[in-house]
């Protein structure tokens, strides 16, 4: 446990130091959220509203996994190999790549809302969706870029195996934001366990499955 | 005949299945009318599909334990099975709900889950045609595997749970008591879902051996 903290501090302050990925990806989201913006002007509905928010952090955090599974250098991952336990090893990736998602989708609230506003109701609401959303989907990316990796696929690969097992996690984060832009919370708490359970899972599997997967 | 006796069962199940489900009576149920009767192959097609996929994750765990490629071939022929049962249960339940609800697909959580275990099986025969060395493609297809069926479980049977569904047997009870199966559809339902899964088993068996002899010629071929 004490490796998984030092590990994931170290990775922290070589990517702010370096800024390879959180840069690119940076400019990834801010890209979309222009066009979106010179596209649409502005949106009327909140529904619509999530509904671009969440697909540009979806395509953000596939953009992510790519640079940092794929693009990272071969000595660097056999020393890590050499220090850690394979099951500690992806849980660091996925809590890395989930903090630095987590980064990116309240970057891009704070440009989005200020093209087209903040249509929610329930703010805190909104900010736990954003926050465990965006660990769902950076733990089964995470997860699925490991798998290619081995299998020296390309970013289409990561996006194809993703995305059947994303398809829940976003219906679940779609209603999440919905619930926090009404006027009243119902279920959010049910819809909120699911995603937990949903991350949980992904944890768990990969904790399990990861031994077998580097194997060489 | 001793080693064959099953298949001559699978296919005398289903021939039963056929002429007892459309001519035996069923219940009249509001708005299902004699729809009900698609009880015995949608059910039975998803049932199959289960079972083969379960036979599949088997396969791999066996695989991933003895390195032995024997029991890839299995597992991955048998996800090849697996998603021809899911797509015929795709099929008739789509058939099914263009009577009863009126519309091919709605936005439905059970026919959703469906629809992603699809997709996510379909995305295990990419990733096996995207690695080159058998080896290495049978280790990481078996890991995917676990992952694939672990996650199957979770959409079709977990999360449907948890939402409102229009799907019969959810929103509810599991299962079929909300069919209100009286004796006459069980007499035909069980022997039916018995017949399609031994029909899974055999489509599997014919196509492990037809593997086998593929690799036979390539290696004679090679010499």
């Amino acid at each position: 446990m004490k490796n998984i903290i030092s590990l994931i501090k170290y990775e922290i302050k070589i990517e702010l130091r370096q800024k390879h990925a959180l840069s690119s990806v940076f400019l990834f989201a801010a890209a979309a959220i222009f066009i979106c913006y010179l596209a649409l002007q502005t949106i009327s509905s909140p529904m619509v509203w999530m509904a671009f928010y969440w697909l540009i952090i979806l395509f953000a955090s596939i953009n992510m996994a790519h640079q940092s599974f794929i693009k990272q250098a071969e000595r660097r991952f056999l020393y890590y190999y050499s220090i850690l336990a394979p099951g500690q090893l992806i849980i660091t990736k996925i809590l890395l790549n989930g903090f630095f998602v987590m980064l990116i989708a309240l970057i891009s609230l704070l440009c989005f809302s200020l093209f087209f506003g903040l249509p929610v109701y329930h703010i805190a609401a909104f900010f736990f969706t954003v926050i465990a959303g965006s660990f769902a989907i950076s733990s089964i990316i995470t997860l699925m870029s490991a798998i290619s990796a081995k299998a020296k696929g390309n970013a289409a690969l990561v996006s194809i195996l993703s995305f059947p097992i994303l398809i829940p996690s976003i219906i679940t984060i779609l209603k999440l934001s919905n619930l926090a832009s009404l006027n009243r919370i119902v279920d959010f708490s049910t819809n909120f366990s699911v995603l937990i359970a949903l991350i949980v899972i992904v944890f768990m599997l990969a904790y399990l499955l990861f031994a077998y997967l580097w194997r060489d | 005949m001793r080693k064959n006796w099953w298949k001559i069962l699978a296919v005398i199940l289903v021939l039963y299945t056929l002429i007892a489900g459309f001519l035996f009576p069923v219940p009249r149920l509001f708005i299902l009318h004699e729809t009900i009767r698609n009880l015995y192959f949608h059910v039975g097609m998803w049932f199959a599909m289960m079972t083969i996929f379960l036979i599949s994750l088997v396969y791999s765990l066996i695989y991933l334990n003895t390195n032995n490629s024997k029991f890839d071939v299995i597992a991955s022929e048998s996800i090849n099975v697996g998603i021809l049962f899911g797509f015929l249960g795709l099929a008739t339940g789509s058939l099914w709900a263009k009577f009863t609800w009126g519309a091919w697909w709605t936005n439905d959580v059970q026919l959703n889950g469906a629809a992603i275990t699809i997709l996510t099986y379909l995305a295990y025969i990419i990733l096996r045609n995207t690695i080159e060395e058998r080896d290495k493609k049978a280790r990481i297809a078996a890991v995917y595997n676990i992952f694939a069926f672990v996650m199957m479980i979770v959409f079709i049977g977990i999360w449907p749970r948890m939402n409102d569904s229009l799907h019969p047997g959810k929103g509810g009870n599991p299962g079929f008591s909300s069919y209100d199966l009286d004796d006459y559809m069980r007499m035909v339902f069980y022997p039916a879902v018995i017949g399609w899964i031994l029909m899974g088993v055999w489509f599997l068996n014919i196509r492990t051996r037809l593997n086998k002899i593929n690799q036979k010629l390539i290696e004679i071929e090679d010499q």
